[in-house]
Parts: C-alpha cells; sequence; structure tokens
C-alpha cells in the first residue's frame, strides 16, 4: 500500500476524532463513566508520561547512550516507591486546598502570587520545547513514511491537527471542575493504544528482521559489541544524574501533576500507580533494544535512529501507520494535558495583572482566559517547533523540560519537610536555577554556546559536553541559593502558617470565615459583583447539599469550604482565599485550631501518634478536659480556644460549637459573666446568680491574662458554687437561730431595762392614779413598750429565712435618697447633710428596701457625728453600678472592730441606743437586690459606708 | 512517619543503592537482565503494597 499524507493525515484526524467522541461518551454514560473513575484507568493515564519520546525518541537514545535511557524510566519507578513520602502529602494538599498546579501549590505554601507567576513562566518556558518535540516528531515520522525529507509545511500540518484536538478538548475540560472521567479514560486509552502499536511493532520487527528470540539472541552472539554498547553507559556518570532528573519529572512536570494529584479519583489510586505505573512503562520499553537493533539491520546511513521504530517495519505498510498512529496518540495526549496544566498557571498567575483591570473581570471571564491560555500555549509551542534547529535530537528536548521541573524539587522539599524554607529563597533559588538552565540548557537547543568550560573545570569536570554536570552544577547552584537565602530571611507568619497547615493537612482546614450567610454574599459581592456572587453561593450550595440561607454554622462552614474550592480551581487558592475570607490574613496558628488538630491526632491510631511530643498534647489535654472546673480560654482575637469538659457539663454547650467561634456569640448568661470578668484585672473573681429557666445557679468567676506573643489571651476559670450558696445560707439560718439563743442575754439586758423602767412607771401609777403627772408617766411607758417593740421586730426581721423573691423594679436612686434624708432629717439635731446626687441613674431595687438601709445608713452617720459635723451623702455611677456613699465626720471604727461591724448584734454605741442588728439587716436587704453593702474608713476621720445597686439597662 | 511511610523510605534506599551505586553493575550482564532487574523491582513494590493493604 502506498502511503502518502493526505491517508496519514486522514488516520490520525481519524484516531484523534475518536478520542473525542470517546471521552464525549464517557463524560455523559454513568456506565462508561466509571472508566474514568476505576485506578486502574488512572495509573494507565499516568502513562502521559510515554510520550514521542518513549514512541521514537527511545530507541534513538538507546543507539547513542545504551541503556541510559532506562534512566528516564528507573527514575520513575524510584518516584513510585516514594509515593507514601513524596506524592501523597503533595495529593493530600492538592485536595484539601483545592490546587489546581505546581504554581498554585509554591503561591499557597509561600503565601506569593510572585512565586507562583515565576513558576508559571518557568514551566511554560521549560515545558514548550517538550511540546515542539511532540510536533517535531510527528511530522519526522510522516515524512519518512511517504519517503520524503520532513519539512516546515509538512510539520505545519501535523501541528495544526494536534493543536486543533488539543484546543477542542483542552477547552472542554479546561471548565474548572477537579476530576472529569472522560480525560482520564482517554487518556488510559491512548496509553493503551501506544503500548499496544509499541509492542505489536517490536514483535513483528522481532521476527521479521531476526526470526525470532533465537534469531536475535545469534545476531548478539555473532556482534557481542551491540551488549556491551548497551550496558557499558549505565556505569557512566550521566546514568545517576538521569535518575534523578526524572525521579522529579515523574511527578513535578505540570502534565504528570495534574493527572497525578488535580485528577486523581480517590485515595486507593495513589497506591495502585505505584507498582501499575512502573510495570506499564517497563512494558512499552521492553521491544525498545529490540527495534533498535532490527532498525539498525535495515536504517540506511545517515538515518536518524529516532525513527528505526518505523524503519524496523518498513515492509508492512500497516504496521508503520501503526507506529505512527502512537505516536500520533502520545503526542495529542502529551499536549492536550500540557497545555491544559500550563493554562491554569498562566490564567492564575499570567494574565490577570497584564491583562485585567478587576478582580471581577477574572471570575466572570475565566472560561475566556483558560481557553485562550490553552491556544496561546498550543501557538507557543508551535512557534518553538518552527524556530529550533532540526539538528537537536528529541531526547535533547526532552531532557530540557525535565530539567526545568527539577528547579521545582528544592521549593517541594521546603514544602513537605522544611517549614523554616521561604519565599525569598525559594524564589531567588528559582531565579538562579532558571538563569542556569538557560545558559546551560536551553540555548545549546538553538545553537547558542556559551563557554562554560572554565566553571565546569573549577568544580572537577572534565567533559563539558556530558550530560551529568549541567545537570548538578545547575542544581546545586539552585539548591546552595534556596537553603542560603532562607536561612538569611524570615518568614511573614501568612508563611509560616501556611508552613504548618503544609506539615500537618489532614487536620487544619484553617478557615477564618464570614459570620453569616449575608456576610458571605457581601464580601463576595465586593470583589465579583451581586450577580456573580449569587450565581457563585447558589452553585456551591447546590454542591455542598446546603440550602440557601444555610440554617447553622457547620452548613454555612460546608457552603464556605465548596465555594472556595470552586473559586480556586478557577481563579488560585489565594485568589479565591481573599475572596471569600476578605483578604484577612489567615490565621493557621489560632490556638483553638492547633488543639483541634491535635484532639484529630489523639484520635488516630496508637501506631500513628507514638512520639513524645503528641503523648504530652494528649496529657494536657485530658487534663485540661478532666479538670473539675470549668476552664474557657480565649485567644487574643477573643476567640474561644478551650471549652473544657466540666464546662461542657456545667452549661450545656459543646466544644465543638464553641472553640473557634468569637467569645461574644456564647450564649447567656456565659457571655455576660466572661465579658464581665474580661473588663477586669487579671486574677479578680465575681459571684453572680443566674436563673436559667429550670434552675438557678450561682457561679464563681475567675480570670488571668496569658502571656506570650503572639498568642496572648485570657483564662476564665469558673466554679459553680449553688450547692455550696445553699449549704452556707442553710448553715447561717441554724446560726442565725443558735445565736437567737446564744445572745438571748444580751437580749435580754437590751429588754430588762425598759422594762424594768416600765413597770416601776406602771406600778408607781397604779398606787397613784390621780397624780398630777400620770400622762407624762403614761408616756414613759409607752416610749419603753415602743422600745422593747423594736427590739422584738428588729430579731424577728433577722431570724426569718425569707427566700422569696424580690420583685426588683428600677428605682429613681436619687430621688429614694432624697426621701430618706427628708426622713432621717428628723432625727439630726446638729448636724449637716451636705447632698451631692448630681450622678443620677436608675438603679435595680425596692424603693422601700432601700429607704430602710439609707435611713439606717443616716441614723448611724448621725449618732456617730459630733455637734456641728457634717454628714455627706453622694450618688457615683461606676462600670454598670450606682452607688450611694454615706459619709461621716465621726470618730471612725477602730481597726481591730471593722471586720465585724456586719455581725448581728455588734454594736460600738452605748446601751440602749443600737441593738447591733441594723447593719446586718442594711447588708441582708441590699444583698437580696444583687447589690453591696460595704464599709471603709473615711480619710482624715470617720467613715464611709457604701450601697452599690445594679444600674438599670434599658 | 507512620508504618507505610517507612516501608515505603526503606524500600527506598535499598532501590537507590541498587540503582545509584557501581552495585548496578550487578544487574548489567545481559541484555536482558536490566529489563529482570526492574520486573523484579516492580514485583516487589506490588508485595508491599499488597502488604500495606492487607494491614
Amino acid at each position: 500500500m502506498q502511503l502518502n499524507h493526505f491517508v496519514l493525515f486522514f488516520l490520525a484526524a481519524a484516531l484523534l476524532g475518536l478520542y473525542i467522541a470517546g471521552s464525549e461518551i464517557v463524560e455523559r454514560s454513568s456506565r462508561w463513566g466509571r472508566l474514568g473513575r476505576n485506578r486502574f484507568s488512572y495509573a494507565l493515564a499516568l502513562g502521559v508520561y510515554a510520550t514521542t519520546w518513549t514512541l521514537f525518541g527511545s530507541v534513538g537514545f538507546a543507539a547513542a547512550e545504551g541503556y541510559d535511557f532506562l534512566a528516564v524510566y528507573f527514575g520513575v519507578t524510584l518516584s513510585c516507591i516514594a509515593i507514601p513520602i513524596l506524592w501523597a502529602p503533595v495529593a493530600e494538599l492538592v485536595d484539601r486546598y483545592r490546587l489546581g498546579s505546581i504554581a498554585d501549590l509554591f503561591a499557597f505554601r509561600y503565601q506569593s502570587r510572585v512565586l507562583g507567576a515565576a513558576v508559571s513562566i518557568f514551566m511554560v518556558a521549560g515545558l514548550l520545547p517538550y511540546i515542539a518535540l511532540q510536533l517535531r516528531a510527528v511530522a519526522g515520522g510522516a515524512a519518512i513514511l511517504v519517503g520524503e525529507q520532513p519539512t516546515e509545511e509538512l510539520g505545519s500540518v501535523y501541528a495544526i491537527l494536534l493543536s486543533a484536538f488539543a484546543a477542542v478538548l483542552g477547552v472542554r475540560y479546561a471548565d474548572g471542575r477537579a476530576h472529569r472521567p472522560g480525560l482520564i479514560a482517554i487518556l488510559a486509552f491512548e496509553s493503551v493504544f501506544k503500548l499496544f502499536a509499541l509492542l505489536v511493532v517490536g514483535t513483528a520487527a522481532l521476527f521479521a528482521v531476526f526470526g525470532g528470540f533465537q534469531g536475535l539472541s545469534a545476531h548478539l552472539e555473532q556482534h557481542p559489541e551491540l551488549i556491551e554498547n548497551m550496558t557499558s553507559p549505565v556505569m557512566g556518570e550521566s546514568w545517576i544524574a538521569l535518575v534523578f532528573v526524572t525521579m522529579c519529572a515523574a511527578f513535578l512536570l505540570p502534565r504528570q501533576f495534574f493527572v497525578a494529584f488535580v485528577q486523581r479519583p480517590g485515595p486507593r489510586s495513589l497506591k495502585t500507580a505505584r507498582w501499575a505505573l512502573p510495570l506499564y512503562l517497563f512494558a512499552i520499553n521492553l521491544p525498545v533494544p529490540i527495534l533498535l537493533w532490527a532498525g539498525s539491520e535495515l536504517a540506511t546511513p545517515g538515518m536518524s535512529p529516532d525513527v528505526y521504530v518505523l524503519v524496523a517495519v518498513q515492509s508492512s505498510a500497516l504496521l508503520q501507520v501503526l507506529a505512527f498512529l502512537g505516536a500520533v496518540s502520545a503526542a495529542s495526549a502529551m499536549i492536550l494535558v500540557s497545555s491544559i496544566a500550563l493554562s491554569g498557571m498562566v490564567a492564575h498567575y499570567l494574565v490577570p495583572p497584564l491583562l485585567l483591570p478587576s478582580p471581577q473581570s477574572l471570575l466572570t471571564r475565566w472560561a475566556v482566559f483558560r481557553r485562550s491560555t490553552i491556544i496561546a500555549v498550543i501557538l507557543a509551542g508551535l512557534l518553538i517547533h518552527f524556530t529550533l534547529p532540526r539538528t537537536r535530537s528529541l531526547v535533547d528536548l526532552g531532557l530540557a523540560s525535565f530539567l526545568a521541573v527539577t528547579h521545582l524539587l528544592p521549593g517541594l522539599i521546603g514544602t513537605l519537610f522544611w517549614r523554616r524554607a521561604t519565599r525569598e529563597g525559594v524564589l531567588w533559588g528559582l531565579i538562579v536555577g532558571a538563569a542556569s538552565w538557560a545558559v546551560l540548557t536551553a540555548t545549546p537547543l538553538f545553537g547558542i554556546q556559551v563557554d562554560v568550560s572554565g566553571l565546569y573545570a573549577l568544580f572537577g569536570f572534565m567533559d563539558p559536553a556530558a550530560r551529568g554536570p549541567t545537570i548538578w552544577l545547575s542544581f546545586t547552584a539552585h539548591a546552595f541559593v534556596f537553603v542560603g537565602v532562607s536561612l538569611l530571611t524570615t518568614r511573614s507568619t501568612e508563611e509560616r502558617n501556611a508552613a504548618e497547615a503544609c506539615r500537618e493537612p489532614r487536620v487544619t482546614r484553617l478557615l477564618q470565615v464570614p459570620d453569616s450567610a449575608e456576610a458571605l454574599l457581601e464580601r463576595l459581592t465586593s470583589y465579583v459583583g451581586k450577580r456573580t456572587a449569587i450565581d457563585e453561593i447558589y452553585g456551591a450550595a447546590a454542591a455542598a447539599d446546603v440550602y440557601w440561607p444555610p440554617r447553622d454554622r457547620p452548613e454555612l462552614l460546608r457552603l464556605i469550604t465548596e465555594l472556595e474550592g470552586r473559586l480556586s480551581e478557577r481563579i488560585g487558592p489565594l485568589a479565591a482565599r481573599t475572596y471569600v475570607q476578605g483578604g484577612r490574613p489567615m490565621r493557621t496558628d489560632a490556638l483553638a485550631e492547633r488543639l483541634r488538630a491535635f484532639r484529630e491526632l489523639d484520635s488516630l491510631g496508637a501506631e500513628q501518634r507514638p512520639s513524645p511530643a503528641h503523648a504530652a498534647r494528649r496529657y494536657l489535654s485530658l487534663l485540661m478536659s478532666e479538670l473539675p472546673v470549668g476552664v474557657c480560654t480565649v485567644d487574643d482575637h477573643e476567640d474561644v480556644v478551650v471549652w473544657n469538659a466540666q464546662l461542657e457539663r456545667m452549661s450545656g454547650l459543646e466544644e465543638d460549637d464553641i472553640c473557634g467561634n468569637p467569645l461574644c456569640e456564647i450564649p447567656s448568661p456565659w457571655w455576660p459573666l466572661f465579658d464581665e470578668l474580661a473588663h477586669q484585672p487579671s486574677g479578680s473573681a465575681i459571684e453572680r446568680e443566674y436563673d436559667l429557666g429550670d434552675r438557678k445557679i450561682e457561679l464563681r468567676a475567675q480570670t488571668a491574662i496569658i502571656p506570650g506573643e503572639p498568642e496572648e489571651g485570657r483564662v476564665f476559670v469558673v466554679e459553680d458554687i449553688t450547692a455550696l450558696r445553699q449549704l452556707e445560707r442553710h448553715v447561717a439560718h441554724k446560726d442565725r437561730l443558735s445565736s437567737i439563743g446564744t445572745l438571748a442575754s444580751g437580749v435580754a439586758h437590751e429588754v430588762g431595762n425598759p422594762l424594768t423602767g416600765i413597770l416601776m412607771v406602771a406600778k408607781n401609777l397604779a398606787s397613784d392614779p390621780g397624780a398630777e403627772d400620770a400622762h407624762e408617766r403614761l408616756g414613759i411607758i409607752v416610749d419603753e413598750a415602743k422600745r422593747i417593740h423594736g427590739i422584738v421586730q428588729s430579731l424577728l426581721a433577722f431570724s426569718r429565712r425569707d427566700e422569696t423573691p424580690v420583685e426588683l423594679q428600677a428605682i429613681p436612686v436619687a430621688r429614694v435618697v432624697k426621701a430618706a434624708v427628708e426622713l432621717a432629717k428628723l432625727e439630726m439635731e446638729g448636724c449637716r447633710i451636705d447632698l451631692d446626687l448630681s450622678a443620677d441613674r436608675p438603679a435595680m431595687a425596692t424603693p422601700d428596701g432601700l429607704t430602710q438601709v439609707l435611713v439606717n445608713l443616716l441614723n448611724n452617720a448621725r449618732q456617730a457625728c459630733p455637734r456641728g459635723a457634717t454628714v455627706y451623702v453622694r450618688t457615683r455611677l461606676d462600670n454598670g453600678t450606682v452607688r450611694v456613699e454615706v459619709d461621716d465626720e465621726g470618730p471612725g471604727i477602730p481597726e481591730e472592730l471593722r471586720e465585724r461591724v456586719f455581725e448581728p448584734f455588734f454594736t460600738t454605741k452605748p446601751d440602749g441606743q443600737g441593738t447591733g442588728l441594723g447593719l446586718s439587716l442594711s447588708r441582708q436587704i441590699v444583698e437580696r437586690f444583687g447589690g453591696s453593702l460595704t464599709h471603709e474608713p473615711r480619710s482624715p476621720r470617720g467613715s464611709r459606708f457604701t450601697v452599690t445597686l445594679k444600674a438599670y439597662e434599658n | 512517619m507512620n508504618r507505610e511511610q517507612e516501608r515505603a523510605l526503606l524500600l527506598f534506599v535499598v532501590a537507590i543503592v541498587l540503582i545509584a551505586t557501581p552495585v548496578r553493575a550487578l544487574w548489567l550482564q545481559t541484555w536482558w537482565s536490566p529489563f529482570a532487574f526492574w520486573l523484579s523491582m516492580i514485583a516487589v513494590v506490588a508485595l508491599v503494597h499488597r502488604r500495606d493493604n492487607a494491614a
């Protein structure tokens, strides 16, 4: 069969059309869609690593450097062995933070869009030669098949065909959704197809040229130099460098990163790929030595070994077409995935700063940008294809790209293992690496030779043409600068937080989220406009299975997580976080989040937490949890960090609902209690009684400041003293009853004196009823009886255990004070009263009770004052309370007696002038108002009694 | 580092020794021995993978 360009082009177009149709079927059919979610399909899709380099270039590579060509696949095998160490943590980060590319990962870890842009530029520059390689290999293969020399026109035709395919599917899959089964399915299918093509062609060559394995063995026995040529280069210096470079390329090449991490169907897929991908590469490389030896036998002098695959089966046009289509398949898949991956980087980090006026444009027109950038990337590859000299082998072009991605390794190591790495270190390392790559690797591709033999000699490399020195020099310079600059610079808070998040991705989502659905909508609207914001939020709500507006905080968090992820896929993680979180710095250092992380770590199996640090954390966590007092701590942002088990029991509020939220969101009475304490100095304590509806609770709470940078906060220790206070009241009641008996003798003295007077006067009056002063004597009896009555009433009042609730009302304190002064004035002979009632605010009390207390205090003051002295009465407002101060200019209370001043029956007054019950009764009354009555000495002399009442809150 | 990662690290170190040190001369005896070595390495990885899954 005579082959011509029309037939080849038609067949290539038909194959690519088949791929497009296949992807549509898989996307639309749930039955076929399973193919794209299968872990074996995923492992096969990772076979996109094998490009035309493998199909055509490996034979050429083997011809020049023997089994060194296997280094390109041994490196991948090593990388796959390290999947649990290297790939799995990256996959977890990509999943958790919805990252779309290696540039996203770097931008996220180092919190730098500039770094994302630098990685994007480097990757575009590094990968374009590789895309050109694919176009060139296909055009070269077609030329061989029709018996012509490759021309620019021929290259252009196939380049346009492949570009059109990549553009059609690339646009289809550039819509930002994380996993697309159609893409995985066609990548898996094309991997199977190219494997099939190479195995069939290799087997055919084996039998056509050598007559089978026996013939091959005989041929090799006759030509032992063939085996020597294959094995001896492996012991050379290029081998290790190639293994190293390809080990990095296996997962850092943008297309590998995209398939391995962004398109990963599930966690098990990566484990399967660990052995399935090396096995696939093993199978596809088996025919390479056979094709080399067969091609050598049949090739004409001067023919490039890169096309030996076609030469080896030159007797069969059908097999040649099969090999050609295998190359077309490999090239198309590589260009497709590379262009999608690179366009994501360009659209996130390069286009917006250059072309877009506002963030809104980015989100509303992202699809246009992604599609435009895909086509732009492919066109750039075309441009390189036309520009590159044709003297360069496929391996040279491929290795240039591989070496470029090797320079991502230091930054990745910093991401996964070295928290001290800084964005400056990575950026400067990348700049040095890119510069050395450009000088040592890229410019020679274009025929520009820079003499670096002196530099090579400086490091002991004798052969500048060898591959090893170029790789080691370039990478070592990068690594040195990366480490050096990282050690010399400091990390920003955001960077430190992100580094922490990258170290323990499984336990930190670390959202600083809007407080409500409305706030979320408002925030997003401020960036992208209301219409887009509503569309995005509704889309995320549907995906997260949340009805708008979210009913509770967990639903809101689910919606926000989904929304941020969806935005991140399209506009990058940094921009998405800014849109959702309003540009606030991410607080991955929030203590609440850390402790939550520790708890999650503790919940892992014992096998997974053997470290002393974990044991210590667990011990402290348990200690805090099991303390018999309630403990609540807040950080410097007043977000709750600790809400221990005792506090859960006391409040009925669960730790998960409280921790991480602002203190002010805790329901009453806890928030008012903590808020009141938060305004007190460290070490302060207060006692409050609260009505929880079904029960009353009395709390004693203390606070202290937690010192330290940057996590200064407060600790609140809360004790439920309800039972204790009830017991105290019971004991006090018993005490009061017993004290009546104990103090009966004292009372008898008080009562006995007037009673004796009454008896004497009554007797006299009985013996002389008509006496002139009978009226006066009866007055004495009445007065003395009143005195006795007063004493008895006071005793009854004191001993009464009145627990009926007092109905407090907002009373005008100044007016009540004036009324009390008016009452007390009657007995104020010889004293002046100085009133200052300027601070007037309603307080919670009862008018009668407060009047009784004030009259009692004023009477005490009057009795303490010498003639002509002044009693000062003032009102003051202080921190939500109203205070009434009654000052006298008397001799004051001796220091040794001050503690007893509120004890029942304690008095400093002369006999007959007081029962010692007034102050204790007054204090009892004020405390029932929720206030306090205190005494303090007044300077220079006298006493001050202060009534403190809660101010009325409107 | 969990058990799976520890096993992977051990395997990785052994593989590096076999691939990147002069020890590699051992599997360079014939034209097919590099492939045999490669396949046996994949088999070991598959076995370890199976053991990890079973665990």
